[in-house]
């Protein structure tokens, strides 16, 4: 008999049979599969996942798939997390539109999976980089509840770290 | 479906904030209400104040890191590499007191951003802003709006400016202890990690020191000092340690070595700083020393930081240093890659102690290519479990790595009339060659000045590019990843030597190879032959460091297997993969810093390995 494997259920039904190793990135399934099967994974094990399409589902378990060995720095450890670039694999598989990678991030969010937040995040954090408030709102749909005033109290308040 | 920022959750928004430097803050900040909040929460956590300012990624970079966010810096202004224009330090002082009193004037209008405030460094170089004392009226002013807040860190660096600095009504977690008095009246309700600049141990209260849970404990560099600290209030008191964090300095004494070592709760140890090496001493007893360390109970280690304590005066004994360190690093990676816990080495520095005439008295040639091969080929391997586990990838960091190398003369000397021949090399090592011409060093032996040679530019130039980190003992090299490289400037004539370079107006070749004798205190003033030299930090700035970065490129190619060009010294396809990983050896290393060039490394699709350096560009 083959290994049980984990059946992934998107919020549109549709089912994608994975590894125990691939599914536990997750931390939300990895906590699942270990405490609704205190012996081990005897048979197949199902896990839905009413928050995610089967589209983003499939991304999500592709990242899973090609990252199921990578040891990721701990949570805790923020100058190591900051000191990990996007890798050139992240940094193409999430080469998507914005729709898309707001959806993984959510989908990451949900599941517990640390890293590929994180990974989203930074692509979010490299398309801040050097644009202006106005340019923001633009690329970003950032509604401005401001008034110039307000703006300019935000800029005076905070003049002491801004780059010269 | 989400379409804008705003429609992500909090958390997931926070998550994107804590990756952005301080102007993107300000910028997000600005743009809605929602995002203000968790912006100014950011911006406000982790403030460092340093003159120097801070070096930062290509903007073009396709392998930038996040570390420029990883705190908000108030320094001068940055220097301008394209016009040429930098900064005088009292004009970068102006400005830090300036942003400082800005600070200051935003946490009264608006208290509730003092709640977001964690830490504060205040990194002052040579007494800078102890001389300020508009600066220091600031700093204290913040620590006074800081009253009865709980924060982590309120780091002073300079023991003088710390004196005249009240924190005594913070409750902080990080906490420098000066005297026993200080300690005595500290508030220590919050501390958990104690570093210790104490000149002496008397009236030193132990019951005080016993009664905290700390989790780190930082001894002076100082030997006298720490083993003073260790034999009458560790010793003496029968203390064990179950710290996380801790510098073990090894004295000459193996017995007091060994009882330090079982002083140590060792499977709690995170983080390690190790310094040891006395001058000359046997490299067997830095074996013994190194084999103190109970590696199988190491099981938490991840960062690792080894510092040559004294200066070894042959090539063979530096040699032999390296090879004993690297033994130990790899017994260690292959012993956690056995062990059941999931906690691995990700971060390791390793610091030389050097001669500051960049020469051993064994001769300028020693074996530059072993040296090479030692740091390009061996180490990298070392750093990968020989099974099959995967491992986190390795924070490498190498000091003065460049500055070891420059105490071998001949490939410098290769370096600088024959290295990179790119247009910006052709230009700016064609500059230093011309500087060579005109200037000489001071020989406190001779008491006169000698004709400068290669080596000894090359080592002062890595002294500069060596102090981008913020080299404080107090902090040890644990935390280079915590504080941002700075952009620090040369003035051409300020030496590893303590008397600075001489200019002089005919070339050096036309003169004798020794001046005529001349006393240390006259030769320490050069304000006068300064003003006419046309060697100045403004030439320095951005550009000699580029060159070096073209030298070092080619170690960074081979740490990462990348051998074209060389093929025929290589049996490509045999031993390697050129450029990609082979079964025995998978690129493990994410950051590598070489004497403050910060290479990032990651592989193409294709399996390929490249580099980036990220803030020489």
């Amino acid at each position: 008999m083959s290994n049980p494997k984990v059946i992934v259920i998107s919020s549109d039904d549709e089912k994608f049979p994975v590894d125990p190793k691939v599914a536990e990135k997750s931390l939300l399934m990895k906590n699942m599969i270990n405490d609704l099967n205190p012996d081990g994974l005897q048979e197949d094990f199902e896990i839905p996942t009413p928050n995610v399409r089967a589209n983003v589902l499939a991304k999500v378990l592709e990242w899973c798939e090609h990252h199921k060995n990578t040891i990721f720095p701990d949570d805790d450890d923020e100058d190591a997390k900051k000191s990990a670039p996007v890798e050139e694999w992240d940094k193409n598989f999430l080469k998507v539109d914005q729709e898309m990678l707001y959806e993984i991030m959510l989908a990451a969010n949900y599941l517990n999976i640390r890293p590929l937040l994180d990974a989203g995040c930074k692509m979010v954090a490299e398309m801040i980089k050097g644009k202006s408030p106005e340019e923001l709102r633009r690329i970003f749909n950032i509604v401005n509840d401001f008034s110039p005033e307000e703006e300019a109290a935000i800029r005076r308040e905070n003049e002491w770290a801004e780059d010269r | 479906m989400p379409v804008s920022l705003l429609d992500l959750p909090k958390a997931v928004r926070k998550n994107i904030i804590l990756f952005l430097p301080q102007q993107e803050l300000i910028n997000l900040a600005t743009t809605n209400y929602e995002l203000y909040e968790p912006c100014m929460q950011q911006l406000y956590k982790r403030i460092v104040v340093q003159a120097d300012p801070v070096l930062t990624n290509d903007p073009k970079g396709r392998n930038n890191d996040f570390l420029d966010g990883n705190l908000t810096v108030i320094y001068g202004f940055r220097h301008n590499s394209k016009s040429g224009k930098v900064y005088t330090l009292e004009t970068q002082l102006k400005l830090v007191n300036a942003r400082l009193a800005v600070l200051n004037q935003s946490v009264s209008i608006n208290p509730a951003l003092l709640e977001y405030i964690q830490e504060i460094s205040i990194i002052s170089e040579n007494g800078q802003f102890n001389a300020h004392d508009d600066i220091k009226k600031n700093i204290q002013a913040l620590a006074n709006h800081l009253d009865g807040h709980s924060i982590n860190k309120f780091f002073i660096g300079d023991a003088q400016l710390r004196a005249q600095i009240d924190l005594s009504k913070l409750s902080l977690r990080s906490v420098v202890i000066d005297s026993a008095s200080q300690f005595e009246a500290a508030n220590l309700h919050s501390c958990v990690e104690l570093l210790v600049a104490l000149d002496t141990t008397k009236d030193f209260n132990v019951q005080k020191f016993k009664s905290l849970e700390l989790e780190s404990l930082i001894l002076p560099d100082d030997e006298i000092k720490y083993w003073e600290f260790v034999d009458n209030i560790l010793f003496a008191n029968d203390i064990q340690l179950k710290v996380s964090t801790f510098k073990l300095l090894f004295s000459k004494d193996l017995s007091k070595n060994t009882k330090l070592s079982k002083c140590i709760y060792w499977p709690h140890i995170h983080n390690l700083e190790i310094l040891l090496g006395h001058e000359n001493e046997d490299q067997d007893f830095v074996i013994d020393l190194l084999n103190l360390i109970p590696l199988e109970h190491c099981i938490h280690l991840q960062k690792l930081s080894i510092v040559q304590l004294g200066i070894y005066t042959t090539h063979k004994s530096n040699e032999a240093f390296d090879i004993n360190v690297f033994t130990f690093i790899d017994n260690l990676v292959q012993i956690q890659s056995q062990s059941l816990t999931k906690s691995r080495l990700n971060y390791i520095s390793i610091k030389h102690n050097l001669p500051a005439t960049a020469n051993f008295p064994d001769g300028f040639e020693g074996n530059y290519l072993r040296r090479y091969k030692s740091f390009g080929d061996l180490l990298p391997k070392l750093l990968v479990s020989k099974t099959d586990e995967e491992q986190p990838k390795i924070n490498l960091f190498l000091p003065n790595v460049f500055q070891t190398l420059a105490c071998y003369d001949q490939p410098m000397n290769t370096m600088l009339w024959n290295g990179c021949k790119c247009p910006h090399c052709e230009d700016y090592l064609g500059k230093l060659d011309d500087f060579l011409m005109y200037h000489k060093y001071y020989n406190s032996e001779l008491k006169s000045y000698k004709d400068l040679n290669s080596s000894l530019i090359m080592f002062t130039i890595g002294e500069f590019l060596n102090s981008r980190f913020n080299n404080h003992d107090l902090l040890t090299g644990l935390s280079y990843l915590h504080y941002p490289l700075s952009n620090r400037l040369w003035n051409f004539h300020d030496s590893a030597l303590s008397i600075p370079f001489r200019c002089y107006d005919v070339q050096i070749i036309d003169q004798g190879e020794f001046d005529e004798e001349v006393e240390e205190e006259a030769a320490l003033n050069i304000s006068e032959t300064l003003a006419h030299c046309k060697y100045n930090a403004a030439v320095y700035n951005r550009n000699i460091p580029l060159s070096i970065s073209h030298y070092l490129d080619d170690l960074v190619l081979k740490l990462i297997n990348l051998n074209r060009g060389d093929a025929e010294a290589f049996e490509l396809g045999t031993d390697f993969r050129d450029g990609g990983d082979s079964e025995d050896l998978k690129l493990n290393i994410n950051k590598l810093v070489l004497n403050g060039i910060s290479y990032n490394l990651d592989r193409e699709l294709n399996g390929t390995h490249f580099f980036e350096d990220v803030l020489d560009y």
